[in-house]
C-alpha cells in the first residue's frame, strides 16, 4: 500500500479544475475545434436491411455531384475492427448484419452535401433470414451471422463456436452443484430481461482525420480510449500504429459507448483517400442509435437454492448477452458477468456461463458497470423472493449471507477487505427500512421500499496497465509558477480524473495546485493506458501517477541530498521549495529546473527532471492464464428506495434514493458524491424508461423524443449518497473507483420496492407504467 | 437561396450571408465560432443549443437564421462576459452542476431566463423551467440546488 501522506489537496472538497471553462462555454470538444478552409465533411451510406446480401453499391450518382470528393465501400476496406475479437467490417463486405450499419462512407465540401451524396448511394440487397432474438439465435436451425467466427483474429480469452452465434462462452464453477441442491430447502428458479438502452451521451460520436506529408496521421476523436482507437484502427488497416496519432478532445459523455471504436475508422480511411485534408464526421442523434453501440439486451436464468437457516446453498446461472451484429466490446463483460456472477454473496457451490451471442441488431458495447447492473437485476431480485420464500426479511437475509473478507472467492482467491455490510446498513437506514411503510399521499397508492446490494470486479487484462509520466518544464522567467507536466493516458470524460490528477501530483510532490498542467492526451506522446472504463481510472492511472510521482521526487531530491551532503530523507517539497530539516537549507525547484544545483566542489549537478510510472495489476487466481480472465479486486456498495405506485394508471413516482458505496478512500469527497447521485439517476432512467425498441431488427425509437431519458422532473424529492472508506490495499492512497458502477443496485431496489408497494414482479426492464398496470390486471 | 442578415450577437453587430436552410444554431458555431452553444439533436430534443433570442430563450436547432434577421441574440459566451449572472456560474461550479459540461450552456441559458423573470423561484418552478433540457452526466441535482443558490443570491 502507498504511504498514506496527510496533505492539503487530498480527502477533501476541491473544485473540478476545468469548471470555470464550462460554465463560459470555452470548453473545445471535438465539434467546436477548427480545422480550416480545407476541412472535409463526410456522411454515412447506412444499411436499412437488418440482414442481407449485398448485391451491389453504385456510388457513381454520389460521385457525380459537384462538391463530392470520394465515395469509398466494402470493397476498398478488406479488414475487420476489434479489441479482442475482430469481427466487425468497417464499411459492410459481402453482407449486412444490422439496420445503421455503414455501407459506404462520402467526403464532400459541405456537410449538407455529403448527406446529400450519401443518399444518392444506390445500395441492392438480398434479404437473408434475421435473428433477432439471443434465445432464437442458439437454436441449431438459427441463419448464422458470422459463419467463419471461429478463424476471426481474436485474442487467446475469447472463445467463439464453431458453426454457432456464440461469439464467445465462458464459465466460472466451484464446489459441487449437486451437493448445493441436496443441502437446499428451498430452490427457486426464473429468468429475468435486461433491456437494450443508448448510452446517450449528450455530445454525439464525432471525429476528425488528417493525412500529413510525412505519411502520419492524425485522429482528433471524442473518445474515452485514444490507445485502443489507435491500436485497434492501425491493426485493422494494416498501418504501423507509430504512424496513427489520437488526441482526445474534450468528451462530452461516453459511459462506455466511446470505450471502443465505432466511426472513427471511417475518418481514418477517408483521410487516407484525400491526403492533406482534415475530414470530420459528426454524428447525427439518429445514428447515435443504430451506428454506434447500444447496452445489450441481457436474458438471465437463475436458479438458486437456500437451507433453512437461509443461508445460500448453490447458484447456477447462465446470463445470455444479445451482442447485435458484433461481440468484440463485450468479451470482457462477459467474464466479469461470469466472475461476479453470483452478486456479492458468499455461495459454497456455484455454476455461472456467460454466453454473448450475435442477433441482427446494433453492436452492443457495456455502459457504466460493466454489465453488473444487468445481472444484479437478475440475482438481487432473485433474492428477495428467495427471502420471502424462506419467510425471511429480505434485509436479514442478505446480511446472513454477504461476502466477507477472507471468504472463498474463485480457486485459491480470497476476498480482500470490504464495506459493503456497512454499506447496505445505511441505505437500510436512509429510508428507514425497518420503520412502518409511509403513507401513501391518497387512496389508490401504495408505498413500497427495495433495497439491493452489489459488487463490480476489475479484472485484469492488459488494457487495464497504465503509465504516467510527471517532469518539470522550465518556464520563462517572468512567470511565478514552476510548471509540472503530467501526461497520463485515459481522458476525464467528465466524471472529474484532471482534477484527481491535480490533486494527487499537488500532494505527493509538494507543489501548489496551480502547477500541475495535465497535457492533452496524443498517442504520439502521451503514455500508454488503457481504456477509460470510468470506474478504473482513480484506480490503475492513479497508481501510476503515485509511482511518476514517487519516481520524479526521489531523483529530484538525491541530486539535492547529494549536493548538500545530506541524507535524502532529511529533505522534503513544500509548496514548491525543497527543504532540510538537518540543516534547514532550502532550494525552490524553480531554481533547481533553471540553474541545478551545486556541489560542494562548485560543480553544478542536473538531475533528471522527469519521474515515470507504471502499473500493471496481477489477479491473485489466475496463475498466467492467458485463456481466462481474473479478477483483481471488487468494488461493493448498496442501494435503497421508496416508493409510491399508482394502482389505477401504475405510474411510479420514485420519492427517495439512498446509495452507499465502499470507495476505499475519496480523494475528492464531493467529485465522489456528485458521481454517485448522477449514476443512481442514469440508473432510474434505465429502469423506468429506457429500451432500443425494434420490429424485427428494424430499430423504433432512434430520437430523443421516442427514446425517454429522465428528465429534472423525474429527480427525487431526496436523493442521497453515502461514502464508506474501508482502503484498497492496491489502490492510490487506498482508493478505488466508484463512477462506472455507481448506478449498478438501483434497478433492482426499484423492482422490490414497486413488489412491496403492489404485491406484483416486474422481471422485464423497464418498469413502465405499462407493465405494472398489466401485472396488476392479472 | 441566400439572405443576407443582420444580427447583435453578444453585443455585437454581424453581417451575415445565410443559405435558407441554415439554422441560427449553425450560424453561431460555424460562421461566428461562437460554439459554446452546442449541437446535441438538431430537432428541438435535447436543450443543448439554447440562447435568447431578442431575450427570449429559443432552442437555435429551430430557429432558421434568415428568420432572425435584425435579432439580438445572447449566447452562454455572452452571457459569462456580461458578468450579470456570474452568481449563476459559481453556483454551478459550486454544487456540481456539471460533469462533462455538454449540457451546462444550455442549462445556464435557460436557468438564466427564469431567473429573470422570477427571482425567488420555487423547486417545482425550477424543475418546470429546465425539463426541456437534459443532462445524461449530473442526474440534475446539483444543477437544481446550483438554480436554488443562485436564486438565494440575487441581488
Ligand atoms: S440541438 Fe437544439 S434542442 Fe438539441
Ligand atoms: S454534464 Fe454531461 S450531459 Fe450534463
Amino acid at each position: 500500500m502507498n504511504p498514506v501522506r496527510k496533505t492539503q489537496w487530498l480527502g477533501r472538497p476541491f473544485p473540478r479544475i476545468e469548471a470555470g471553462l464550462k460554465v463560459a462555454g470555452g470548453i473545445r470538444y471535438l465539434d467546436d475545434m477548427a480545422f480550416g478552409p480545407d476541412l472535409v465533411y463526410a456522411a454515412i451510406v447506412h444499411s436499412t436491411r437488418p440482414h442481407a446480401r449485398l448485391v451491389g453499391v453504385n456510388t457513381a450518382p454520389a460521385q457525380a455531384l459537384e462538391g463530392v470528393l470520394a465515395v469509398l465501400t466494402g470493397r476498398d476496406v478488406p479488414g475487420r475492427l476489434g479489441h479482442a475479437l475482430a469481427d466487425r467490417p468497417i464499411l459492410a463486405h459481402d453482407r449486412v448484419r444490422y439496420v445503421g450499419e455503414p455501407v459506404a462512407v462520402v467526403a464532400a465540401v459541405s456537410p449538407e452535401l455529403a448527406v446529400a451524396a450519401a443518399q444518392r448511394v444506390k445500395v441492392t440487397y438480398e434479404d437473408l433470414p434475421g435473428v433477432f432474438d439471443s434465445e432464437k439465435a442458439l437454436r441449431p436451425d438459427a441463419p448464422l451471422l458470422h459463419p467463419q467466427v471461429d478463424e476471426y483474429e481474436r485474442r487467446a480469452f475469447v472463445h467463439p463456436r464453431a458453426g454457432t452465434n456464440l461469439a464467445h462462452v465462458c464459465r466460472a464453477r466451484r464446489g459441487d452443484m449437486e451437493a448445493g441442491w441436496q443441502a437446499a430447502s428451498t430452490v427457486l428458479a426464473d429468468t429475468y430481461r435486461g433491456a437494450p438502452i443508448q448510452h446517450a451521451s449528450m455530445e454525439p460520436h464525432g471525429a476528425v482525420a488528417q493525412c500529413h506529408p510525412d505519411g502520419t496521421i492524425t485522429l482528433w476523436a471524442s473518445t474515452q480510449a485514444p490507445f485502443v482507437q489507435q491500436a485497434t484502427i492501425a491493426q485493422t488497416l494494416g498501418l504501423d500504429p507509430r504512424r496513427l496519432h489520437v488526441r482526445a478532445a474534450a468528451v462530452g459523455g461516453g459511459f462506455g459507448g466511446k470505450s471502443f471504436v465505432s466511426i472513427e475508422a471511417l475518418v481514418v480511411l477517408l483521410a487516407l483517400a484525400l491526403p492533406g485534408r482534415p475530414v470530420k464526421l459528426v454524428l447525427q442523434r439518429a445514428e447515435e442509435f443504430t451506428t454506434t453501440f447500444v447496452r445489450p439486451a441481457l436474458l438471465a436464468h437463475v436458479r438458486m437454492g437456500a437451507d433453512r437457516h437461509g443461508k445460500l446453498t448453490a447458484l447456477e446461472a447462465h446470463y445470455v448477452w444479445d451482442a447485435g451484429a458484433s461481440a468484440d466490446a463485450l468479451i470482457e463483460l462477459a467474464w466479469a458477468a461470469a466472475l461476479a456472477g453470483t452478486g456479492p454473496y458468499a455461495i459454497p457451490h456455484v455454476d455461472l456461463t456467460s454466453s454473448v451471442v450475435y442477433t441482427n441488431h446494433t453492436p452492443a458495447a457495456p455502459m457504466r458497470g460493466n454489465g453488473m447492473a444487468e445481472v444484479h437485476w437478475a440475482i438481487e431480485q432473485h433474492m428477495d423472493r428467495m427471502a420471502a420464500a424462506l419467510g425471511m426479511d429480505p434485509m436479514s437475509f442478505r446480511l446472513r449471507n454477504l461476502i466477507k473478507g477472507g471468504d472463498p472467492v474463485w480457486d485459491g482467491q480470497v476476498m480482500h477487505a470490504t464495506g459493503l455490510e456497512q454499506c447496505l446498513r445505511q441505505v437500510a437506514q436512509a429510508v428507514r427500512w425497518q420503520a412502518a411503510p409511509g403513507k401513501p399521499s391518497s387512496a389508490g397508492r401504495r408505498r413500497g421500499r427495495g433495497l439491493a446490494v452489489m459488487w463490480s470486479p476489475v479484472l485484469r487484462h492488459m488494457a487495464i496497465s497504465a503509465t504516467a509520466v510527471v517532469r518539470l518544464e522550465s518556464s520563462p522567467a517572468a512567470e511565478a509558477i514552476q510548471p509540472v507536466v503530467v501526461e497520463v493516458g485515459s481522458p476525464d470524460t467528465g466524471q472529474g480524473f484532471a482534477t484527481l490528477v491535480v490533486q494527487l501530483v499537488s500532494s505527493l510532490l509538494g507543489v501548489p495546485p496551480e502547477w500541475v498542467q495535465l497535457q492533452p492526451i496524443d498517442t504520439a506522446r502521451s503514455s500508454f493506458s488503457g481504456p477509460g472504463l470510468g470506474g478504473q481510472l482513480t484506480w490503475s492511472q492513479g497508481n501510476a501517477i503515485v509511482r511518476a510521482v514517487q519516481d520524479l521526487r526521489g531523483r529530484l531530491l538525491s541530486a539535492v541530498a547529494q549536493a548538500w551532503d545530506e541524507p535524502p530523507g532529511a529533505l522534503d517539497i513544500v509548496e514548491g521549495v525543497i527543504h532540510s530539516h538537518a540543516s534547514h537549507r532550502s532550494l525552490s525547484l524553480r531554481q533547481l529546473v533553471q540553474e541545478g544545483v551545486r556541489l560542494a566542489d562548485g560543480s553544478v549537478l542536473r538531475p533528471e527532471l522527469r519521474g515515470e510510472g507504471r502499473f500493471e495489476p496481477t489477479a491473485p487466481d489466475e496463475a498466467g492464464d492467458e485463456q481466462a480472465l481474473g479478477v483483481v479486486h471488487f468494488s461493493t456498495g448498496a442501494q435503497a428506495v421508496e416508493v409510491e405506485v399508482d394502482l389505477e394508471t401504475g405510474t411510479i413516482d420514485v420519492l427517495h434514493i439512498a446509495s452507499a458505496f465502499d470507495v476505499g478512500h475519496a480523494l475528492n469527497p464531493d467529485l465522489v458524491v456528485a458521481q454517485i447521485k448522477g449514476g443512481a439517476m442514469q440508473a432510474l432512467s434505465a429502469t423506468l424508461f429506457e429500451q432500443v425498441r425494434r420490429a424485427d431488427g428494424i430499430p423504433l425509437n432512434v430520437r430523443l423524443s421516442d427514446y425517454h431519458l429522465a428528465t429534472i422532473l423525474d429527480l427525487p424529492p431526496t436523493i442521497e449518497a453515502v461514502v464508506v472508506e474501508v482502503p484498497q490495499g492496491d489502490g492510490p492512497f487506498g482508493a478505488r473507483g466508484v463512477s462506472d458502477h455507481a448506478g449498478v443496485g438501483l434497478a433492482p431496489a426499484i423492482a422490490n420496492a414497486v413488489a412491496q408497494a403492489t404485491g406484483v414482479r416486474i422481471t422485464a426492464m423497464p418498469i413502465t407504467p405499462e407493465h405494472v398496470w398489466r401485472a396488476l390486471q392479472t | 437561396m441566400r439572405h443576407e442578415i443582420t444580427l447583435h450577437v453578444n453585443g455585437h453587430e454581424h453581417r451575415l450571408q445565410v443559405e435558407s436552410h441554415h439554422t441560427l444554431l449553425d450560424v453561431l458555431r460555424r460562421q461566428l465560432g461562437l460554439t459554446g452553444t452546442k449541437h446535441g439533436c438538431d430537432c428541438g430534443e435535447c436543450g443543448a443549443c439554447s440562447i435568447w433570442l431578442n431575450d427570449r430563450l429559443v432552442l437555435s436547432c429551430l430557429v432558421l437564421a434568415a428568420e432572425a434577421d435584425g435579432a439580438h441574440v445572447l449566447t452562454v459566451e455572452g452571457l459569462a462576459a456580461s458578468g450579470e449572472f456570474a452568481h449563476l456560474q459559481e453556483a454551478f461550479i459550486e454544487h456540481h452542476g456539471m460533469q462533462c459540461g455538454f449540457c451546462t450552456a444550455g442549462f445556464l441559458m435557460a436557468a438564466a431566463a427564469l431567473l429573470r423573470e422570477n427571482a425567488r423561484p420555487d423547486a417545482a418552478t425550477i424543475r418546470a423551467a429546465l425539463a426541456g433540457n437534459l443532462c445524461r452526466c449530473t442526474g440534475y441535482h446539483g444543477i437544481l440546488r446550483a438554480v436554488q443558490t443562485a436564486s438565494r443570491m440575487r441581488r
